[in-house]
């Protein structure tokens, strides 16, 4: 990675890192968790998941090389088939956390989307869909970077929400499979998109576009992550 | 409509389409290299434009078993499947050499533009319109390569193209690996969506549904048009 790339690398976590500072994101992490409040997380993180993915298919749709769709299909196969580090695909794994607080499947499966979550899932597919590739990209895959317990003091998203269904709830690590592989997973993918940035980021320009983008996409987990704390707060 | 009855809707339209005037003709033309050539360069912009359509249609439909499905057609098209190792990108690239052209003559060619053309509108159907009218756009131009459908007719495009090459130019289908894997895997393909159009094509959806196909047998008329009048302006004996 040259200067520029690792500059702007920086700039990406230290924008991730405002996102944690932010007042709907730190009370998402300190609401209490019951099984009820656990079950609206498993819902609209099941919605998450599978939302986010016509994001990424409008990038892998509108990117002209070859070699990054290729990139990006094996990123999706990871999760929408199967990733080896979990056996299954990443949504599953939310359908096991909620099966973990008692929802069915079926239940998670057709769980209605918050009006956040819908906005904040639009917005993603907004930034694919009408910006540049690139910086569709670097908007989108920012969000890999929550989950970077390295450049987020106090533990990234994946850690913090562990320990809350650990501590308040009394499940083992074994029952919470979701926050393992993602720790590990989006250091592995955050490099890749990392290094597609880099790539193909040529000029300033581009650089603060994938950087518009990106803060426009830290916005929309804050709108995803307030909602969730609040329906959580409505209920028990 | 059930599976059958789509299969057989699907399958009037593509026979009619393979027995048109311009697909007849297209397959009557003496082969030659500097001909072959043409095919070759224009199938790789059509093979690798299927990417940026199918990405769009996953991206417009809201049903997670059907987006898994493009996936995993997209995974074997583009990364590895049981017919190559390295995407179908390859197929054409190695089946390029057979007539004389280098990777770079491939993948750095413009297209005609009549296939810049239709590679627009394939563009503008997946991306615009609903997602099942570009998933039945899409899925429609795979059974144009489907023996069981178009035997009666010589076989399906890749099959009757690589029969064409073999009389005219003396390889053998083994080592056409372009038409070689996609007189199989497309027979996959083609019966992959049936059953997402039995249950979601439904209501006034079926024959928007319908109309798509017709609408991209219009294009992949259009396209092999294109191709023909180039390979028709090239002299049977040029380049010996």
């Amino acid at each position: 990675m040259d200067a520029t790339a690792a500059r702007y690398d920086e700039m990406l976590n230290q924008l991730t890192r405002e996102a944690f500072a932010a007042p709907e994101v730190q009370e998402f992490y300190e609401v209490r968790l019951t099984p009820r409040r656990a079950q609206i997380i498993a819902q609209q993180f099941g919605l998450f998941v599978r939302g986010r993915r016509s994001a990424w298919a409008y990038l892998i749709a509108r990117c002209p090389h070859m070699e990054v769709k290729k990139e990006l299909l094996e990123h999706e196969t990871e999760e929408m088939l199967f990733d080896p580090r979990c056996g299954s695909d990443h949504y599953t794994l939310w359908v096991r956390h909620g099966e973990a607080v008692g929802l069915t499947a079926d239940e998670v499966h057709h769980a209605r989307p918050l009006p956040t979550t819908r906005a904040a899932i639009a917005g993603w597919s907004w930034l694919a869909f009408n910006l540049g590739w690139l910086e569709g990209l670097g908007g989108v895959a920012v969000l890999e970077r929550v989950n970077l317990d390295p450049i987020i003091p106090g533990g990234a998203h994946q850690t913090r929400a562990q320990e809350r269904w650990m501590t308040d709830l009394g499940l083992s690590e074994e029952q919470l499979p979701n926050f393992r592989l993602h720790r590990e997973a989006d250091t592995d993918h955050k490099g890749q998109t990392m290094d597609l940035l880099a790539n193909y980021a040529t000029t300033e320009v581009q650089w603060e576009g994938i950087l518009d983008a990106a803060r426009q996409s830290l916005e929309f987990w804050q709108v995803f992550l307030g909602g969730v704390g609040r329906a959580m707060e409505a209920v028990d | 409509m059930e599976v059958h009855e789509w299969r057989k809707a699907i399958g009037d339209i593509v026979r009619e389409h393979s027995a048109s005037d311009v697909v007849t003709r297209y397959f009557d033309l003496k082969q030659t290299p500097l001909r072959a050539q043409v095919i070759v360069r224009e199938l790789a912009h059509f093979i690798r434009h299927r990417r940026d359509c199918w990405a769009h249609v996953s991206g417009n439909c809201p049903v997670w078993s059907v987006k898994q499905k493009i996936l995993q057609h997209e995974y074997g098209e583009v990364i590895k499947d049981e017919f190559s190792e390295h995407g179908h990108i390859t197929l054409i690239v190695n089946q390029g050499k057979l007539v004389g052209l280098e990777p770079e003559d491939i993948l750095n060619a413009d297209p005609l533009p009549t296939t810049r053309a239709v590679l627009y509108a394939w563009g503008w159907i997946t991306r615009e319109k609903p997602w099942l009218e570009g998933l039945a756009a899409l899925t429609v131009t795979e059974w144009c390569n489907d023996d069981r459908l178009l035997g009666d007719h010589g076989g399906g495009h890749s099959t009757r193209m690589g029969r064409r090459w073999s009389e005219d130019m003396g390889f053998k289908m083994k080592q056409m690996p372009n038409f070689d894997v996609h007189s199989q895997a497309d027979e996959e393909h083609s019966d992959m969506f049936l059953p997402d159009l039995e249950r979601h094509a439904t209501g006034p959806l079926q024959e928007e549904a319908l109309r798509a196909v017709r609408e991209s047998m219009e294009l992949m008329t259009i396209y092999r048009a294109g191709v023909l009048e180039a390979m028709e302006r090239i002299p049977a004996d040029a380049g010996r």
